[in-house]
């Protein structure tokens, strides 16, 4: 399938490569791009499922293609803090960790609300060994918003990570637990995540 | 309703925010939009009316409660610990603090109602259906008790224990006459709770060394023109718009709006404590002594989930979240940013300092100078530091002013003032034993906390119109107690009224009408 985004951003994708989310978030996206092609939501919607589809895949291709999303949104609102969120995700992915980390204490500064900034605080500080700070920073997602998801992805990782394999699975299924059961990828995702985990005890 | 609410409504119109934030008001951040029973409602510290030796804390939580509103009514949440801090040394860190925590007992599981009684009892009639004999109990008596006779129709009840830790010493505190503490529950009604007061006074527990407690619903002790508020500023005409007339502002007696809190219950805890176990010096000192002020605040926390796991060792603080604090009855809703509230709630008051920008910069007050046109203090506003330090005139000269932190400050060594004498206005109108010097259940803490963010404190400032903002809700709907615990006892299911607009009784439910525009 070649897709046409606008602004000069295209994608050739094979049907096969695409989970089903995945494709509808971009059909979704080209949807709002053509019809607003001065949205910015609409690039950081694009830059979003194009990250998500980084992470399914391991492949730092598709964080190059997030990042020239996000300077499109950018572009068309600067500063907008979605897309500087967005941009923290595509720096990790690209395992520019201490540039992530500057950028992620700049936002989680910037609205300390945000537990999604406060998961981006967690990946920085886990990939560049600060597990201290990490699990910091997971305590907060699990104090700020008791049993949302995000918090038991984020603290899994810190459990994984100081050798509690089956408190992080334990973790891994409350977090599928909250999770829609429409939304087959991030399903597949945390049982492909709690798989390896059970493979490695 | 929290009190802290009515100039956010100002920070909402002002900025044309979407209608989400006049909803953060008594739930004012996120988090306790979604845990009202962990919501603080409201927060007080003052001298007892009626014993210048003790300082009484209330902590309201649970707001809007229509007292109507059975089966199950309002219990608390056994699994909130509720807490009231106390700093004595000027650090903003708590050295004397008291738990409490609550545990919920069904007594017949069977019975669809949480309380249940009527006179002397209904047993089966004459033609009760079988299995059921005639004369078997059906209808328990009125509830008159908390605890054994006239307490069988207390189906669901609550015991509590009081824990204070002083110095790091935890010392539980117990029933000086034995029995467990039992929270009082809600006013049903006159069939069923036919001498409420009555039965509420027996919540009120001496827990040795001249401490008391109690806990239950209660009337709302707050008032507040609510829906004019949340209508973006839209103050009734008769009440001035918003500004009082020099007659309206002088009457403490008189409202001329509708109070939306008549009528309405909340849960409270309050504890009476002599003031020689809460100062640095062990003693009751002259109001000029500088261990005389004390700061104070509430705390709702909730078990958390951590991210080790036992036994691995735990590197968190401990087994409970913070969800919410709160102190000055404004500084969440009309000075901490939205991005910020509840991270602001989850931190403790010694932190503050990182909030700094928005407690001396508020972006409220820029907001009134906006709308209105008012004239205002410069940032940074060092008029507010007596709310956010240790500072004259609530704290006596040469008081370590100590860090930024948001604590009801209360001056301990300032006598209580007489009920005749008593000005809702506190420390504005001269009663030295008001807002913000601590915070009575009388206090109007709304028009108070809209003059002040509008630079009363500073006598340039202190002139109208910025000295006559108010809603027109100048008294509570029904009187105060002026003995422990000091706010009303809960208003009554079956018989409550709320004062609506138009509708006749808008002072303590009698006298003029409430004003409609």
């Amino acid at each position: 399938m070649h897709y046409e985004f606008g602004g000069g951003l295209s994608y050739q994708l094979t049907g096969r490569s695409l989970t089903r989310t995945v494709l509808w978030g971009m059909l979704a996206a080209a949807l709002l791009g053509a019809t607003q092609p001065t949205s910015w939501q609409a690039y950081n919607e694009l830059a979003g499922t194009l990250c998500r589809k980084g992470r399914d895949t391991g492949d730092t291709a598709w964080y190059d293609q997030a990042g020239a999303a996000l300077r499109k949104s950018l572009e068309l609102s600067p500063g907008n803090y979605d897309a500087r969120k967005l941009q923290v995700t595509v720096l990790l992915g690209r395992h520019e960790f201490k540039e992530a980390l500057r950028a992620a204490v700049e936002l989680n500064h910037k609205m300390p609300d945000d537990i999604a900034g406060w998961g981006l605080l967690v990946d920085a500080n886990l990939a560049l060994g600060n597990d201290a700070e990490a699990e910091r920073d997971a305590q907060w997602i699990l104090d700020l918003r008791p049993g949302s998801k995000l918090g038991f992805v984020k603290a899994a990782a810190v459990r994984e990570r100081f050798g509690d394999t089956e408190g992080a699975m334990e973790f891994l299924d409350e977090a599928r637990r909250r999770t829609s059961p429409n939304d087959l990828d991030e399903q597949a995702w945390l049982l492909k995540e709690n798989a390896r985990l059970a493979g490695a005890k | 309703m929290n009190r802290k609410s009515i100039l956010c409504v100002v920070l909402a119109a002002g900025l044309a925010t979407p209608p989400r934030g006049f909803a953060a008001s008594h739930r004012e951040a996120p988090i306790t939009a979604l845990d009202h029973k962990a919501d603080i409602t409201d927060f007080y510290a003052f001298v007892s009316y009626d014993d210048p030796s003790k300082v009484t804390f209330l902590l309201n939580v649970d707001p809007l409660l229509e007292p109507g509103n059975g089966p199950t009514y309002f219990p608390f949440d056994d699994t909130i610990q509720y807490a009231i801090r106390i700093d004595n040394n000027n650090d903003a860190q708590e050295d004397v603090y008291f738990l409490f925590q609550f545990q919920t007992e069904v007594r017949a599981p069977n019975v669809f109602t949480a309380f249940v009684g009527a006179g002397a009892g209904i047993n089966a009639p004459a033609n009760s259906p079988a299995p059921v004999p005639p004369g078997t109990p059906i209808v328990p008596p009125a509830v008159t008790a908390l605890d054994g006779s006239g307490s069988e129709g207390l189906n669901l009840r609550q015991r509590f224990t009081v824990t204070m830790v002083k110095n790091g010493v935890s010392t539980p505190l117990t029933n000086q006459a034995g029995a467990p503490l039992f929270a009082v529950p809600s006013n049903v009604g006159p069939r069923t709770m036919p001498n409420y007061p009555a039965l509420a006074a027996q919540g009120v527990y001496s827990l040795g060394n001249g401490m008391r407690v109690f806990a239950g619903t209660v009337d709302d002790p707050f008032y507040i023109d609510l829906g004019a508020a949340f209508d973006s500023l839209n103050f009734r005409v008769g009440a001035g718009g918003g500004v009082l007339s020099p007659a309206q502002d002088a009457d403490d007696h008189t409202n001329t709006a509708p109070d939306f809190v008549s009528g309405y219950n909340v849960n409270t805890i309050a504890i009476e404590v002599p003031i020689a176990l809460l100062t640095s010096t062990g003693t009751r000192v002259a109001a000029t002594d500088p261990a005389a002020t004390i700061g104070a605040w509430g705390t709702t926390a909730r078990p958390r989930t951590l991210v080790r796991r036992a036994p691995l060792p735990a590197a968190s603080s401990g087994s409970f979240a913070q969800v919410q604090r709160m102190a000055n009855p404004l500084i969440n809703e009309l000075i901490i940013g939205v991005g910020y509230k509840d991270y602001w709630s989850m931190t403790q008051p010694k932190d503050d300092s990182q909030f700094a920008n928005f407690d001396l910069d508020p972006l409220l007050a820029r907001v009134l100078n906006a709308v209105y046109g008012i004239n205002v203090p410069a940032a940074p506003r060092t008029d507010l530091l007596p709310l956010v330090t240790y500072a004259p005139p609530i704290a006596a000269p040469g008081t370590p002013a100590g860090p930024v932190a948001d604590l009801l400050r209360l001056n301990t060594g300032v006598a209580p003032t007489a009920a005749a004498s008593r000005r809702r206005l506190g420390l504005l109108a001269g009663d030295a034993a008001g807002f913000p010097n601590g915070r009575r259940v009388s206090d109007d803490v709304t028009d108070i906390a809209a003059r002040a963010v509008a630079g009363v404190f500073n006598p340039a400032f202190n002139v109208a119109p910025n000295n006559r903002i108010g809603d027109g809700v100048n008294t509570n709907d029904v009187p105060y107690q002026e003995t422990f615990p000091y706010v009303a006892f809960a208003q009554s299911g079956r018989d409550r009224r709320h004062a609506d607009p138009g509708e006749a009784g808008c002072t303590m439910n009698s006298g003029a009408a409430c004003p409609i525009n």
